[in-house]
């Protein structure tokens, strides 16, 4: 892939929640999987690779993973 | 592009008393020259370089350079190895989106529960005005910098 020096337009659109829903605590610490559009939470697991698979075992080909904070331990910084 | 803050439900504490954290999270995507990955990440003013977890470079087939691995940590914590990699990203929104190619780092965590995402400074936060609204809850990255070309 060619190192590109200038931004370039981008190709995907999206419709997503004005106001997102709360993530329930029992999620807390895990990857979650959404749907493209980020209305429903389709998979969740302990790492990205488990998360994505079963992300992707329900059909969606585009599913969005983050890592949701722990229940107990505050995040407070990154990496430097 | 706009993002609004993403609520997650935590434990409540005197410092967190409704047990919910707001996150200012942005919607990114990922290539390599395999694959691409459809993220949120943390957009983190406070860190001095991108990082994402090597299991994504991995899983888009980023190119990675371990000869030239290089370390980080965060706020009290432990060293864990980078192996910087070459992506395109792509911010995305409801109102559009913005992609760039760049150098950033991979992060290879002692255990799957310590991954995380986070937009830092060099390779994402550089080229953009960022805005936080602490009472809508929303942040909105503007962009300010023509990407350089990486070397």
């Amino acid at each position: 892939m060619e190192f590109t020096s200038q931004f370039i337009p981008g190709t995907i659109t999206m419709s997503t929640p004005k106001t997102p829903p709360i993530v329930p605590i029992e999620y807390a610490g895990k990857w979650i999987a959404w749907d493209f559009n980020e209305t429903k939470i389709i998979a969740s697991g302990r790492s990205y690779d488990e998360t994505r698979k079963a992300a992707q075992a329900t059909g969606e080909k585009r599913p969005v993973l983050v890592k949701a904070p722990d229940a107990k331990v505050r995040f407070i910084g990154g990496h430097r | 592009m706009k993002w609004p803050y993403h609520p997650y439900a935590v434990d409540k504490s005197r410092i967190c008393p409704p047990g919910v954290v707001y996150r200012p999270e942005a919607r990114l995507c990922v290539r390599g020259e395999t694959g691409e990955a459809h993220l949120r990440a943390l957009i983190d003013t406070g860190a001095d370089h991108t990082v994402l977890p090597i299991s994504i470079a991995l899983d888009v087939g980023a190119e990675l350079f371990p000869e030239e691995s290089d370390a980080a940590k965060g706020v009290g914590g432990h060293e864990i190895p980078i192996i910087p990699g070459h992506v395109q990203l792509e911010l995305i929104s409801d109102e559009g989106s913005q992609a760039w190619s760049a150098f950033i780092g991979f992060a290879d965590f002692e255990s799957s529960e310590e991954e995380c995402s986070i937009l830092g400074h060099v390779g994402c936060l550089e080229y953009f005005l960022a805005a936080f609204d602490g009472v809508a809850r929303s942040v909105e990255l503007t962009p300010r910098a023509i990407p350089p070309n990486g070397e």
